[in-house]
C-alpha cells in the first residue's frame, strides 16, 4: 500500500537534469535574463532612477503624493531611513537572485571539460561578468555587501558573512571577474546581447575609478589611488582605440526606439516584444515615470527637480555652464502658478541653454519626446501641489512608438537600456586625467560631448520649425572663456556627468564616489524645501546616507554574521 | 388516564410501570391508559423518551393525568462523530451541536455565514461576499502558523477550503478566492452539524484533524411522502456609509493642508480657487469655488460637480436576494429518497454584481436481505455563476474607489461617455461605475458534484462492515475580458480574453469495520478502518488580444487576432490512512474511549511518510450515580477528560521536491501590490526584438526528505450540566494545546538566490482558552421563552522559532513575536499632539515632529524615537467572542433575537490614516474637519498635511484601535399556523416571517478611541457587510 503515496511532480525539472552542456547554456540565458526582469518598485538595476537619480539633487520621487510608494519617499528624504525599511531589503533580494542565477550557471560549469564543453571558457566569462554586474551594484548601494561566488554550494551560502574582505579587497574581487571577462571574451559577439571584451574593459574602468577614490570607515575619501587612475585610462583608451564605438551624431539616438546597439552602445539589456510572453520582456523600471496625458495616464514619478532644470542655464555669452549662480533664480517658478494659464511670465528664449534640457526634461509647452505636436502642459502633472509641474522624458517612450508597450495603468517599452555607454567612458576617462592632474587630456574628451550636445538640436524644433529653447552650449578653451585648472576641470568634469546623465540614476554615486554628497544634498534641500514641502525634513546625514544600511532582516537571517555599516 | 405534554398534546408510547414490580403498560394514541393498581401506596413512572419521567404516587386517584415536560436537553440525540455515531450522553470529547432551527431561516448560500457567534469556539469572520466566502474560521482559534481553516466532513467525505482561481487571475497571473465547501451545500439540505473542537474527539481524523472538525450530516428521506417548500426574499444594504467629504469640503481640506504645510494653497488652482486672508495660523478661508471644466475648459466635456458625486451611492445600491427550496422526501421500510431542488439569486449591493446558485440533491438508501445489507448514495449538484469583482487599471477595488474617488468627477461627461480623471489634481484612479460596467460580462462559473456511494453489510448482529467512495469534484470556467476604452487619461489600449478552465478531483474511499459488544453492564464499540484520498487538479488558461468589436458574443478565442499565450499546470497530493477505536461504557456511568490513526501523505519527505496520532478520552456521568438521585436540583452531570494527538498536512503538494522550472514569462506578475516581481528565463539575446526567445530555467524550491507531520497535542476539560429538570444547561470545557514541528517555509537569507525556499518543521506555539455556554427555557402558560448565551476565549502564543526567521514576525531587534501570538500588532504608542512649539522643543527627537503632528512616545528613555520605542499593542483576534440569544413563543408566534459581538480585538481603522495626511487627488472622510488646529487643540488627529512628514501611517495605536462591538445579528418574528386552519387546507405546516440581520451595532464612539470606519467587523475598504431584511415562508404537505 505504501507505492500508493508515490507522487511524481508534474511540470518541473531536478536540479540533476539540467547538468548537460546544452542546459548549461540556457542556465546562462536565465543569468542574462536577469538583466531585462525589471520592474518600479525595487526591480530597477535597469535604470536606477530611484537609487542614483531621487536620492540625487536631480529628481524628486513624484506620483500620487509622499505616500505613493511611501519607502521611496524616505530614501528620497533621508532622515526616516532605518535598516528595517521594506524596499531596501527587497532591492538587496532582487539584486542577489540576479546574482544567484550567475553562479547556479558557473557552478554547473565546474564538472565540465572544454573537451565537453567547447563554450566553457567564454560562458564562464559571461556569467562572471554578470555576477560582477550585480556585485557592483551592491557595493555602491551597500558597501559592504556579501561576495558570493560558486565555490560553495548552495545550502552553505548563509554561512558567508559581509566582512570577509574590507572594501578595497571586494572592488578586487568585483574586477578579478570583470578580468575574467577581458581575457576570456572576444571583442565582439555573435549575439548582439552577449558580453563583450570592450563590455568588460568599460565595467573594469568603471569599478577601478571607483575604487580609486578610497574612503575611510566612515565613508569619507581620504585618498585617489594614482596607480588606479592609470589603470583607467588604460582600460578606457583601449575601448577608444579598440572598440569600435564612437558617440551617436545626436545625442537623442540614445534615447530613441530603432537606434539600439548602436554605435555608442557599450553593454545594454535587450528587451522585447511579441515575444510569446504575456506582456513582453519590456522595460518597466520606468513604468510608472510616464505622465498623465490622455495617452499615458499614469503615474507620474520621477520628476526632473527645479534644481535640476536651473543646471542646463547657460550664460549667454560665454555658452558655458553657470555653475556658480545657475540656482539663484529659478527658470520656471512655481510662484508663477497663481496664474495658472498665463505661461508668458516664463522666458526660455532669453536665457540661453543646454540643449540637453529639452531632451531630458518635460516642461509644459515644449514639445515632449521630439513630436511637435505632443505638447506638454501643466494638465500632465498628477499631484502639482506636492511636486511641481516638470516631467521626465529619457527612459520613456513616445506612445507612437513602435517600442511602447501599454500594461495596464503602466507603461513599458521593448527599447534597450543602455548599462554603459561610450560617452560615459570618454567622462570615466576624463575625470582619470584630471585627478591624476593631467586635466589639458581631460579637455578634448569633455568637449567632445558638449559638441555632440550642441549638434543636438535637430529634434528640438517646434511645428514651425524653431527651436524650442534658445540653446548655446560652448567648449571650454583655456584661457578664452576659462582658467583650466585641475580645480576648473574637475567641476566642469562633474557638471558634465550631471548633465550628460541626468535623470538616469547616475547621480547620486558620482556624488559618493566623489566625496561631496553631503554638503551638494544638504545645499540643494536648503535651496528646494522653500518650494517643496515635502523635503522640509530631508536631511543626508553625513558619513552615514553614502550608502544604505544593511537590511535588517538579512542581518537578523545572519544569526548577527553580517556586520551593519558605520552610522546605522 | 392520559398522557400529554405541555401544549396538550397526547402522548403515544409512553410508559407507565409500577415501581418496584415489571407490571405496566403503554400509552395508546391518543395516550389513555389504564393499569390496575393493587395498593394505595403504589407509585407509578411515567417515562418517554424526550420527557423527564415522572414519580407519581396513587394514593387513591382512580384518573391520573399526567403531564411530561420536554426535555429540551436531548441526550438519547444521536451525534454523528468520527466514522460513526454516539449518543451525546456518552459523548467524552469537546463537541459542539449545532442548533440548526435557530438558524435555519437565515438567507445564505453558506450555512457558516449564519454560525458567527453561536457556536463557542468556533470563530467566524463574516464576510458581504454574495457567494457565501467566509473570511478565516477558525476552531479555537490558531494552532498553526499557516492554514488554520478546519477538516470538513460532508457525510462522511472529508474535505477543505480551497484557493480556486478566478477568471482575473487566468488574466494577470494568481487571483485567487478561498472557496468553503460549505458554500455549494445548500443550507435546507443539511440535517445537523457538529463540530469536533479538542484533539481527543477529532483525533480519529488525525493527520488532518489539527484545526478541528466540521462534520456535516445531509437530510433522508423517512416516512411517507412529504413535500416541503421554502422561498424567501431579502432587501440588503451595506452596512453603514462612510461620511465622504463633498466638493466643496475637499476643497477646504486642501486649502488647510497646504496653509499647515506653508505652501501656496494657489497649487490646487487647477480645481479650485480661494478667496482667502492671512497666513499661517492666521489664514482665514473666505470662500472656495471649484473650477467650472475638469481638465480646464469645456472641451473636456466634463464639467465640475458640485455639491459632487457621491461615489458611495453611485456604487452601491440595494441588493435583493431570492432564496427557493423545494425537498420532496420519504421512505419505507427499506427504502428511503430525499430530492431536493434550490436556487439562490443574490443581486448583490454593488452595481452589475450578482451571484446564483443552483443545486440539485439526491440522497438515497435501500435495504436488502433482511435488511443485512445497505447500499446507498449521497450526491449534490451545484453550479454557481458569479460576476466577480473588478479592480480598475491600477489593481484598485470598487470599495476602495467608491469612498475615495473623487468627489468633484460626473459619472458621465455632458455627452453621455463615460466621465474620468483629466488633468491635474485628479488621481490616477478609473471611474468605479465603468469598471463595473466593462466587468459586467466577466463570470466565474463552477460546476461541483460532491457524493458518496456506500454499501453496508451486516455479517452477523452488532457487525456492520461498510464502505464509501467518496467524489469531491469541482469544474471552473471563467472568463475574463478587459474591454479596450478611453476615460479621461486613463486608457486600456489593447482587449484581451482570457479563459480559465480548472478540474479539481478528489477521490476519498473509505471502509470500516464496526462491532459491538455489550457484556453485562459493559457495553463495548469496536472500529477499525483503512482510508485512501487522493487529488488531482489541473489548470489551462488561454489568453488572446485584439478583438475587432467589444460585443460580448464577440469574445471567443477564435475571434482574436493579436497576441495569443496560453498556460497550464497539473498538481495533486495522495493520503493514506489506518485506524481504531473503541468506547466503553460502563452502566452509563463510566465513559471511556480509544482511538489510534496511522497516516501516510505524499507531501512528506520519503522518510518521514507516516504520522501516528493517538487520543484517549474518560467520562463520568456524576449525575447517574446513586447517591444522586436524592439530588433534584441537578438533572445532568457530568465530567469529561481527553488527552490526544491531532496532525496537519496543510503545505505545497510538491512542498518536499527540489524543483528547477521554466519561467518563460506567461505569468511574470505573482500579484498587484507588494508581489509583483519579474521572474521571467527568457532572454532577447539576439536582440531580434521580437519573436521567441532562448529561455532557461530558475530554481524554486529546496527539497527537504525530512518533512513531516506538524502534531498538535491537547488537553481538554469538560463539564455538561443540567439544573431543575434541565431547564438550565450548559457545559464548560477548557483547553491547552501545543502544536509542535509547525510547517513553515520561512523567509530566507537572500545570498541563497531564488530557489531558496525550504519547507520546514521549525516552530512551536501554545494555544489556550475555554468556552462556555448556558441556556435557560422555561414555559408560563402559553409563553415558552428561553434564554442562551455563550462565550469562548483563545490565545495562542508562539513559543519557539528557528532564530533565522524569528524576525521575520513583528518585532524588533530587542523584541520578537515568541510569547505572542501571530496575530500580534506591535507599534509605537502616541501621546498626544503636540500643540506648541515648546512642546516639540521638549520632546525627544522624533523626524518629522512639528505643531499639530502625532507625538510618540520615546518608551525607552533614549531621547530619540526610532524602531526601538514600539512594543506590543495587543492583537487582531479578540480577548472573548460571545452570542446571546433570546426566543419567546406566544402561542403561534415566535419573536428570537440574537446578538453576538468580541472584546478586545484590535482594529486597523482603515480610513483614519487618511486623515494623517490627505490623499492627493483623492477624496477622504469627513473626520479630516475633527483634525487638530489651534482652534481645536482637542482634537486626537493630526493637523491635516499633504506631505506625512511624520510618517502617522506607521503601526501605531493611532490607527490600531479599540475594535470591540456588538451586534444584533438577527431579530425575528415568525407565525406558524394552528393546526386546525392547515388541516382544513390539507398542510401539514405553513410558516411566514420576517427578519432583520446585522440591524445595529455598538462600538467604541469617544475620544482617542472612536472608530471612523461605519463598520468596526469590517471597517477595511472590503465586500462591505449587509444589513438585510428577509421575508419568508415555510410550508410543507
Amino acid at each position: 500500500c505504501r507505492d500508493y503515496l508515490d507522487f511524481k511532480p508534474k511540470g518541473v525539472l531536478s536540479s540533476e537534469q539540467l547538468n548537460t552542456p546544452e542546459e548549461i547554456d540556457k542556465m546562462v540565458i536565465a543569468a542574462y535574463a536577469t538583466l531585462s526582469n525589471d520592474f518600479f518598485l525595487s526591480q530597477m538595476a535597469s535604470v536606477p532612477w530611484i537609487w542614483g537619480s531621487v536620492r540625487s539633487d536631480d529628481a524628486y520621487k513624484g506620483g500620487g503624493g509622499t505616500g505613493d510608494n511611501f519607502d521611496q519617499h524616505i530614501m528620497e528624504t533621508f532622515n526616516l531611513l532605518a535598516p528595517t525599511n521594506g524596499q531596501i531589503n527587497d532591492i538587496w533580494i532582487y539584486l542577489y537572485e540576479n546574482l544567484g542565477r550567475a553562479n547556479d550557471a558557473l557552478r554547473r560549469m565546474e564538472n565540465m571539460t572544454e573537451a565537453n564543453y567547447p563554450n566553457l571558457k567564454m560562458r564562464q566569462a559571461e556569467c562572471r561578468f554578470l555576477r560582477g554586474h550585480w556585485h557592483f551594484i551592491l557595493k555602491i548601494l551597500y558597501k559592504h555587501p556579501v561576495w558570493v561566488d560558486a565555490s560553495l554550494p548552495k545550502e552553505q551560502l548563509n554561512t558567508l558573512t559581509n566582512d570577509t574582505f574590507i572594501s578595497d579587497e571586494l572592488w578586487n574581487k568585483i574586477a578579478e571577474d570583470f578580468q575574467f571577462a577581458v581575457d576570456n571574451l572576444p571583442l565582439v559577439q555573435e549575439q548582439v546581447g552577449q558580453a563583450s571584451k570592450v563590455a568588460a574593459w568599460a565595467y573594469l574602468a568603471k569599478t577601478r575609478l571607483y575604487q580609486a577614490y578610497e574612503q575611510d570607515d566612515n565613508n569619507n575619501v581620504v585618498n585617489i589611488n594614482q596607480a588606479r587612475l592609470q589603470e583607467v585610462i588604460t582600460l578606457c583608451n583601449n575601448i577608444v582605440n579598440q572598440g569600435g564605438r564612437s558617440l551617436s551624431p545626436d545625442f537623442a539616438d540614445n534615447f530613441l526606439c530603432g537606434f539600439e546597439n548602436g554605435p555608442e552602445s557599450i553593454f545594454s539589456v535587450q528587451y522585447s516584444q511579441d515575444d510569446g510572453t504575456q506582456n513582453g520582456k519590456i522595460q518597466l523600471a520606468t513604468g510608472v515615470a510616464y505622465n498623465m496625458a490622455p495617452q499615458f495616464g499614469c503615474c507620474d514619478f520621477l520628476n526632473p527637480s527645479y534644481t535640476m532644470l536651473n543646471a542646463f542655464k547657460t550664460d549667454q555669452v560665454t555658452g558655458l555652464p553657470m555653475m556658480d549662480t545657475y540656482n539663484n533664480e529659478f527658470l520656471y517658478k512655481i510662484n508663477t502658478w497663481a496664474n495658472v494659464n498665463d505661461l508668458s511670465t516664463i522666458d526660455f528664449m532669453s536665457q540661453t541653454v543646454d540643449p540637453r534640457m529639452d531632451h531630458t526634461i518635460g516642461i509644459p509647452t515644449h514639445p515632449w519626446k521630439y513630436d511637435p505636436n505632443f505638447v506638454t502642459t501643466k494638465s500632465w502633472r498628477r499631484v502639482p501641489e506636492v511636486y511641481g509641474y516638470l516631467t521626465s522624458m529619457k527612459a520613456l517612450e513616445h506612445y507612437n512608438s513602435s517600442c511602447f508597450v501599454k500594461l495596464g495603468p503602466f507603461m513599458g517599452t521593448s527599447r534597450n537600456a543602455d548599462i554603459i555607454r561610450y560617452d560615459d567612458v570618454l567622462l570615466w576617462l576624463a575625470e582619470a586625467y584630471i585627478e591624476l592632474g593631467q586635466q589639458d587630456q581631460a579637455l578634448p574628451l569633455i568637449n567632445q560631448i558638449r559638441e555632440r550636445a550642441a549638434n543636438s538640436t535637430g529634434r528640438l524644433v517646434r511645428n514651425n520649425g524653431s527651436p524650442i529653447s534658445n540653446y548655446k552650449v560652448s567648449s571650454y578653451i583655456n584661457g578664452v572663456n576659462c582658467n583650466w585648472t585641475q580645480d576648473f576641470a574637475r567641476k566642469a568634469l562633474q557638471w558634465e556627468r550631471r548633465l550628460e546623465f541626468s535623470t538616469e540614476g547616475v547621480r547620486f554615486f558620482d556624488l559618493v564616489r566623489w566625496g561631496i554628497a553631503a554638503e551638494t544634498l544638504n545645499a540643494y534641500f536648503t535651496k528646494e524645501k522653500t518650494t517643496f514641502s515635502f523635503l522640509k525634513d530631508a536631511f543626508f546625514k553625513k558619513n552615514r546616507d553614502e550608502y544604505f544600511p544593511i537590511p535588517q532582516a538579512q542581518i537578523n537571517f545572519s544569526q548577527g554574521l553580517y556586520k551593519q555599516n558605520k552610522g546605522w | 388516564g392520559t398522557i400529554k405534554d405541555e401544549q396538550g398534546n397526547p402522548l403515544p408510547g409512553a410508559n407507565i410501570i409500577v415501581k418496584g414490580t415489571t407490571s405496566g403498560t403503554t400509552s395508546d394514541s391518543n395516550g389513555g391508559y389504564s393499569l390496575g393498581i393493587s395498593s394505595a401506596q403504589d407509585v407509578l413512572i411515567i417515562s418517554f423518551i424526550g420527557y423527564f419521567g415522572k414519580e407519581v404516587p396513587v394514593g387513591n386517584q382512580s384518573t391520573i393525568d399526567v403531564v411530561l415536560q420536554a426535555d429540551v436537553q436531548t441526550l438519547s440525540e444521536v451525534v454523528v462523530t468520527g466514522y460513526g455515531t454516539e449518543k451525546k450522553s456518552d459523548l467524552t470529547g469537546a463537541v459542539a451541536v449545532v442548533d440548526l432551527n435557530k438558524v435555519r431561516d437565515i438567507p445564505r448560500p453558506n450555512v457558516l455565514q449564519t454560525l458567527q457567534g453561536r457556536v463557542p469556539g468556533l470563530y467566524i469572520e463574516s464576510s458581504g461576499q454574495p457567494s457565501g466566502q467566509t473570511g478565516q474560521v477558525l476552531i479555537r482559534g490558531l494552532n498553526t502558523l499557516g492554514d488554520n481553516s478546519p477538516l470538513y466532513i460532508i457525510d462522511g467525505v472529508p474535505t477543505t477550503a480551497n484557493d480556486v482561481i478566478s477568471g482575473r487571475g487566468a488574466a494577470n497571473g494568481s487571483t485567487t478566492k478561498n472557496v468553503s465547501p460549505l458554500q455549494n451545500i445548500d443550507p435546507n439540505a443539511i440535517e445537523s452539524i457538529q463540530v469536533l473542537k479538542d484533539a481527543s474527539a477529532a483525533s480519529i481524523y488525525g493527520a488532518r484533524a489539527s484545526n478541528g472538525v466540521i462534520i456535516i450530516t445531509t437530510k433522508q428521506g423517512k416516512g411517507k411522502l412529504k413535500v416541503q417548500l421554502s422561498s424567501s426574499a431579502s432587501f440588503q444594504n451595506r452596512f453603514g456609509k462612510i461620511d465622504a467629504a463633498n466638493t466643496i469640503e475637499r476643497g477646504r481640506a486642501l486649502w488647510q493642508a497646504s496653509i499647515n504645510d506653508g505652501t501656496d494653497p494657489s497649487i490646487h488652482s487647477a480645481l479650485y480657487a480661494f478667496d482667502y486672508t492671512g497666513t499661517g495660523a492666521n489664514a482665514v478661508l473666505n470662500n472656495v469655488t471649484p473650477v467650472q471644466w475638469i481638465g480646464g475648459d469645456p472641451s473636456s466635456l466634463t464639467p465640475a460637480q458640485v455639491p459632487g458625486t457621491d461615489w458611495q451611492d453611485v456604487v452601491y445600491r440595494t441588493g435583493f436576494v431570492t432564496n427557493n427550496n423545494l425537498t420532496l422526501s420519504g421512505g419505507s421500510e427499506s427504502t428511503s429518497a430525499l430530492l431536493q431542488f434550490g436556487y439562490l439569486h443574490n443581486k448583490g449591493v454593488k452595481e452589475y454584481s450578482n451571484f446564483s446558485k443552483m443545486n440539485m440533491r439526491l440522497n438515497t438508501s435501500h435495504k436488502m436481505f433482511n435488511n443485512r445489507f445497505r447500499i446507498g448514495q449521497n450526491l449534490n449538484i451545484a453550479k454557481t455563476r458569479e460576476t466577480p469583482e473588478p479592480t480598475d487599471l491600477g489593481g484598485a477595488g470598487m470599495d476602495y474607489l467608491a469612498t475615495y474617488q473623487n468627489p468633484i468627477l460626473p459619472v458621465y461627461r455632458t455627452d453621455g461617455t463615460w466621465a474620468g480623471p483629466l488633468g491635474s489634481g485628479m488621481s490616477d484612479r478609473n471611474n468605479p461605475l465603468h469598471m463595473m460596467y466593462i466587468n459586467r460580462n466577466n463570470k466565474d462559473n463552477n460546476l461541483i458534484l460532491f457524493g458518496n456511494v456506500y454499501a453496508e453489510l451486516i455479517p452477523f448482529d452488532n457487525f456492520t462492515l461498510r464502505s464509501s467512495i467518496g467524489l469531491d469534484y469541482t469544474f471552473s470556467n471563467n472568463w475574463w475580458i478587459q474591454e479596450k476604452y478611453t476615460e479621461g487619461f486613463l486608457t486600456q489600449s489593447v482587449n484581451r480574453l482570457s479563459v480559465f478552465h480548472g478540474e479539481r478531483t478528489n477521490l476519498t474511499w473509505t471502509n470500516t469495520a464496526d462491532y459491538n459488544l455489550q457484556l453485562g453492564a459493559n457495553s463495548l464499540n469496536f472500529l477499525v478502518g483503512l482510508e485512501t484520498v487522493k487529488e488531482d487538479y489541473k489548470t489551462t488558461v488561454a489568453r488572446k488580444e485584439d478583438f475587432a468589436t467589444q460585443d460580448f458574443d464577440f469574445f471567443q478565442l477564435d475571434a482574436g487576432t493579436g497576441t495569443a499565450s496560453s498556460g497550464g499546470s497539473r498538481t495533486g497530493y495522495q493520503l493514506l490512512s489506518y485506524f481504531g477505536k473503541v468506547n466503553y461504557n460502563l452502566a452509563d456511568k463510566y465513559l471511556a474511549s480509544v482511538t489510534l490513526r496511522y497516516d501516510g501523505s505524499s507531501r512528506f519527505g520519503k522518510n518521514q511518510q507516516f504520522g501516528l496520532f493517538p487520543a484517549a478520552n474518560i467520562g463520568w456521568r456524576i449525575s447517574n450515580e446513586a447517591f444522586m438521585s436524592s439530588v433534584d436540583v441537578i438533572s445532568n452531570l457530568k465530567i469529561r477528560a481527553g488527552i490526544g494527538r491531532v496532525g496537519n498536512q496543510k503545505i505545497g503538494n510538491l512542498a518536499r521536491f527540489g524543483l528547477y522550472a521554466p519561467n518563460y514569462g506567461t505569468m511574470d506578475f505573482r500579484d498587484w501590490y507588494g508581489a509583483w516581481r519579474t521572474i521571467g528565463t527568457a532572454y532577447d539575446i539576439n536582440g531580434n526584438n521580437s519573436g521567441i526567445l532562448p529561455s532557461g530555467y530558475v530554481a524554486l524550491q529546496q527539497g527537504n526528505d525530512n518533512l513531516k507531520w506538524e502534531t498538535t497535542d491537547e488537553i481538554n476539560i469538560g463539564i455538561d450540566f443540567g439544573f431543575f429538570k434541565n431547564r438550565i444547561t450548559g457545559s464548560i470545557d477548557y483547553f491547552t494545546r501545543n502544536t509542535k514541528d509547525i510547517l513553515i517555509r520561512p523567509p530566507y537569507s537572500a545570498v541563497i538566490g531564488e530557489g531558496g525556499n525550504r519547507w520546514i518543521n521549525g516552530a512551536t506555539a501554545k494555544n489556550n482558552g475555554f468556552e462556555l455556554s448556558l441556556a435557560y427555557q422555561n414555559t408560563s402558560g402559553p409563553f415558552t421563552y428561553s434564554i442562551y448565551g455563550n462565550a469562548a476565549h483563545f490565545r495562542d502564543k508562539i513559543t519557539n522559532l528557528p532564530e533565522s526567521v524569528i524576525r521575520s514576525y513583528p518585532g524588533n531587534v530587542e523584541q520578537t513575536i515568541l510569547w505572542h501570538s501571530q496575530r500580534s500588532i506591535f507599534g509605537y504608542v502616541t501621546d498626544g499632539l503636540f500643540q506648541n512649539e515648546e512642546e516639540v522643543t521638549a520632546h525627544a527627537a522624533q523626524p518629522g515632529k512639528g505643531i499639530g503632528r502625532i507625538r510618540y512616545k520615546d518608551l525607552n528613555g533614549d531621547g530619540k524615537v526610532d524602531a526601538l520605542d514600539q512594543t506590543w499593542l495587543g492583537t487582531t483576534l479578540p480577548d472573548v467572542e460571545y452570542g446571546l440569544g433570546f426566543d419567546v413563543s406566544y402561542k403561534n408566534f415566535t419573536l428570537s433575537a440574537f446578538f453576538q459581538g468580541v472584546l478586545g480585538k484590535l482594529t486597523n481603522d482603515g480610513i483614519k490614516g487618511d486623515f494623517t495626511r490627505v490623499n492627493n487627488g483623492m477624496n477622504f472622510g469627513t473626520g479630516v474637519f475633527d483634525a487638530w488646529s489651534p482652534q481645536n487643540p482637542g482634537s486626537p488627529l493630526p493637523a491635516l498635511s499633504l506631505v506625512n512628514a511624520n510618517d502617522e501611517f506607521r503601526s501605531s495605536d493611532y490607527l490600531f484601535v479599540n475594535g470591540s462591538y456588538t451586534k444584533l445579528r438577527t431579530l425575528q418574528l415568525s407565525y406558524a399556523f394552528p393546526r386546525g386552519i392547515l388541516d382544513a387546507v390539507k398542510l401539514g405546516t405553513l410558516r411566514m416571517f420576517v427578519m432583520g440581520e446585522n440591524l445595529f451595532a455598538l462600538k467604541d464612539n469617544k475620544g482617542v478611541n472612536k472608530i471612523y470606519a461605519p463598520d468596526p467587523e469590517n471597517p477595511f475598504l472590503t465586500y462591505p457587510l449587509t444589513r438585510n431584511v428577509t421575508f419568508g415562508v415555510d410550508l410543507s404537505f
